[in-house]
């Protein structure tokens, strides 16, 4: 609880110009600052898709999604998966669910490192991260 | 291992990935492939990937849940030295992530999509980069087996050549790019005649093997070909062989075909003046003939004179407008050779009105398409009755085609009842003395090496001296053609555009062309 206080609070002072206020939360990292190129949504019920960035050097990244942002891979390598929170905010900071998410928008990426027990061995295998959602480890 | 025999481009042009959809290049590279890496989604992070290999990543189209491995495993062929990398099992499009990335990388990526089998792609694969020359000798063999002993038509060649060559296309060319059996799609007819030896021609991703065939007279006649998008060297090496190997039962057939077409030809053309002397009192042997032919002395005839720019095609390549006069009813034996182009006649039982004759013309600028590269003018006479009506027919058929010279569209016919005022001309244009005056009054414009001048002045005379729509018309900039007329005017030495110079170089052109 303590840890999302502090990263409401860090927004909204990054939202105020103070834009390095994140930095001073332990666990938040701003990954990827960019633009949205393309999103792809799977047809069907099932929120899944995934959308094409640009970073501000060029170089080009894919976010995929089921009904919460999962894997973020910038220029072929695996910058953050789940189980870590994966948070997509617009240029005033504010959040950008999976469902807002489209071409043109301006967004940085955020990763909140997930709790220890997400990772840990008394979890049951597969409930969280991307085979969680069915998808392929990418791994490190 | 074959060295570096096996490129990129070999294996894109593969029958197992003709489908496939190439990204992150725009053309397949001719870089060395040494080796082959298949990938199932578990293991995609930890095998290792060989320098210079082909990485196939299979991935599961009933799982869905893979597709973010391809930017990974992109980034790893990158970091590897692989030469390409291919999925299967795709069941969409990449996303534009992806495409920049194999880009961004310059890694190719070819996407296979799901219909295709990765274990049969990947067998495939290690043949063709282990044993390259395998498959092309076993495609020899047995195109040799089937290799037909007599002459063969090009219709007959282009069917097997391409059944040995997959997503291949196979054409014969006669002079000036004169499509005979298919036509090339993706290089130049002009480029490909252009060639006088075996050659090959490659634009981007495509490739072409042309290989010219000489006639009775010494001359190169005739260009066979093949031409295919997304082709390697190993595509080019069994093409080029097939084309050698069929190349003379397809010659011994152009050869017999082009010497009985002429002879045909010439057969029609003595006929005809044999049918012009005597008319309905033809000895028998004439009338023997004329009953093999097919020509009908009676009845109401109307003639067509058709005339070719630059130049009439031979007789093999007239096969195309004898298909396009099928619409007026006409055949192979209904088309006389004569000095300056080609004569016909339709008959029909009673007198065709005018609408009826201005029919006719429409029909034929619709039905006829002028072999490459080449402009059809055509004159239609008035109609006339029997034997003796066939050489005034045919006569005012060829004034009015003297009047459709002027024409720059790829067809212009003229109706002889419709001329009008222009009538005038049709004796003017016969004369031989002017003629004679025509050539003195243009100089050395009726030079050949001056033909592109003459042409401009021609056009840019009958478009009221406008610079504009005379480029316009010929497909030239304006300063082309000011630089032109500028020559023709130093070459005539005289402006070209005051009244009475202009309607004198008009006549005189005209009659040169008549």
């Amino acid at each position: 609880m303590s840890l999302a206080l502090a990263v409401g609070r860090g927004l909204g002072r990054a939202a105020s110009g103070q834009v390095d206020a994140l930095r001073e939360v332990p666990q938040v990292r701003v990954v990827l600052d960019g633009w949205v190129t393309e999103v792809r949504r799977a047809p069907g019920v099932e929120v899944r898709g995934v959308a094409s960035l640009s970073t501000r050097n060029r170089q080009p990244a894919r976010l995929d999604f089921a009904n919460e942002y999962l894997a973020l891979i910038t220029a072929g390598e695996l910058q953050a998966s789940a189980p870590d929170v994966l948070c997509v905010v617009d240029a005033g900071w504010l959040p950008i669910p999976v469902d807002e998410i489209r071409p043109g928008q301006q967004v940085r990426v955020l990763v909140v490192d997930a709790v220890e027990d997400l990772r840990s061995a008394h979890v049951e295998f597969g409930a969280f991260g991307l085979t969680g959602r069915g998808y392929v480890e990418v791994g490190s | 291992m074959a060295g570096d025999r096996v490129r990129v481009s070999d294996v894109c042009g593969l029958p197992l990935l003709r489908t496939a959809q190439l990204v992150g290049v725009s053309s397949p590279p001719a870089d060395p492939v040494h080796g082959v890496d298949l990938l199932n989604p578990r293991e995609a992070m930890a095998a290792v990937l060989s320098d210079r290999g082909v990485v196939v990543l299979a991935l599961d189209a009933a799982a869905d849940t893979g597709e973010h491995l391809v930017d990974v495993v992109l980034r790893r062929a990158h970091n590897a030295g692989s030469a390409l990398v291919v999925v299967t099992g795709l069941t969409s499009a990449a996303p534009a992530a992806t495409e920049a990335l194999a880009a961004w990388l310059g890694v190719p990526l070819l996407l296979a999509g799901p219909g295709i089998s990765s274990v049969e792609l990947a067998v495939e694969l290690r043949r063709l980069v282990n044993d390259p020359d395998l498959p092309r000798l076993e495609m020899l063999q047995s195109a040799v087996r089937q290799l037909p002993r007599g002459p063969r038509s090009p219709k007959e060649i282009r069917a097997t050549l391409e059944s040995f060559l997959p997503d291949s296309n196979v054409f014969v060319l006669a002079g000036r790019g004169l499509a005979l059996e298919g036509a090339p799609r993706l290089v130049d007819p002009e480029d490909v005649v252009s060639h006088l030896e075996e050659t090959y021609i490659q634009q981007r991703d495509v490739l072409a093997v042309v290989l010219p065939l000489e006639g009775l007279d010494g001359t190169t006649s005739w260009w066979l070909a093949a031409e295919r998008r997304r082709a390697g060297r190993l595509w080019l090496e069994s093409a080029s062989s097939l084309l050698a190997l069929h190349s003379g039962s397809l010659l011994t057939w152009l050869v017999r075909e082009q010497a009985g077409l002429e002879r045909d030809a010439r057969m029609r053309s003595a006929l005809l003046t044999e049918v012009m002397e005597h008319g309905d009192h033809a000895p028998p042997e004439v009338q023997e003939l004329l009953a093999r032919t097919g020509w009908q002395l009676d009845g109401w005839h109307t003639g067509l004179h058709v005339r070719f720019h630059p130049r009439n095609p031979s007789a093999l390549a007239m096969r195309s407008v004898v298909r396009d006069l099928a619409a007026i009813g006409l055949t192979e034996n209904s088309l006389v050779e004569r000095t300056d182009g080609w004569s016909a006649w339709v008959t029909s039982p009673v007198e065709p009105t005018l609408a009826q004759t201005r029919d006719l013309g429409r029909t034929i600028e619709r039905s006829l398409q002028p072999p490459g590269g080449t402009r059809a003018v055509v004159g239609v006479g008035a109609p006339h009755r029997d034997a003796a009506g066939i050489g005034r027919t045919l006569a005012e058929g060829r004034q009015a085609c003297a009047i459709a010279s002027g024409g720059t569209r790829a067809v212009t016919v003229r109706v002889l009842q419709e001329l009008g005022p222009s009538r005038l001309l049709l004796g003017w244009y016969a004369s031989d003395a002017l003629t004679d005056y025509s050539r003195e009054i243009l100089g050395a414009l009726v030079e050949p090496a001056e033909a592109d001048v003459l042409f401009t002045l021609q056009a840019y005379l009958e478009r009221a001296c406008s610079t504009a729509q005379t480029a316009r018309a010929l497909g030239l900039h304006r300063n082309t053609v000011s630089k032109r007329i500028a020559r023709a005017e130093r070459i005539l030495g005289t402006p070209v555009s005051t009244p009475d110079t202009r309607l004198a170089l008009q006549l005189a052109l005209r009659v040169l062309r008549a």
